[in-house]
């Protein structure tokens, strides 16, 4: 599912591990991540005009 | 699958900087179908679909984990709960969160993600890592 755009950290990631009743570790890895959004071309160009 | 720090965990975060609150470190999990996660949610799923460990009450208890700070890119920018929760009864989970309330339809979210559905039985566990990188 994609996530509303924000930048409010630089990036979160949730990992899992699955333990299974007879102690069986299934590493899933990253299951879920954000990175911030980088700006754009004409952000940057915006934000350079306007500096 | 989208995980994200929504309003209230900067809520929690400026609180927490000014040493008050509670700290988000108790794991919820739910079941279901997800939709956007959105910043401005404050519970798991699009309605009230979090979950005890038995995979089906909507009361009960969260799992408090271990917090740490750790360096991922700049020295300890980042917050890391490391949270095992065992299933007691069959099912699949499809999200989960962090909260600085232990119980279930209490406190405040802090982060939430989704993701594909996980399947369980009884006795199964989820062992949960949240990192969230404070880095510029």
């Amino acid at each position: 599912m994609d996530v509303e755009t924000h930048g409010q950290v630089r990036e979160a990631t949730l990992e899992a591990v699955i333990i299974r009743k007879d102690g069986t570790r299934e590493d899933l890895g990253e299951i879920a991540r954000y990175d911030r959004p980088k700006p754009t071309l004409v952000e940057r160009i915006v934000k350079w005009l306007s500096s | 699958m989208a995980i994200l720090l929504v309003d209230a965990g900067l809520d929690i975060t400026t609180n927490r900087v000014k040493g008050a609150g509670t700290e988000p470190l108790n794991a919820g999990w739910g079941t279901g179908t997800q939709t956007t996660a959105l910043r401005t949610d404050t519970g798991l799923g699009p309605t009230t679909v979090e979950r005890d460990v038995d995979l089906v009450a909507t009361t009960g208890s969260r799992t408090a984990g271990t917090s740490t700070r750790q360096t991922t890119n700049t020295t300890n920018d980042t917050y890391q709960v490391v949270a095992t929760r065992t299933a007691t009864g069959a099912g699949a989970v499809t999200v989960a969160g962090l909260f600085d309330n232990v119980t279930i339809g209490s406190g405040n979210l802090y982060t939430k993600a989704d993701f594909a559905a996980i399947n369980l039985a009884s006795g199964d566990s989820i062992q949960f890592t949240w990192k969230v990188v404070y880095d510029n």
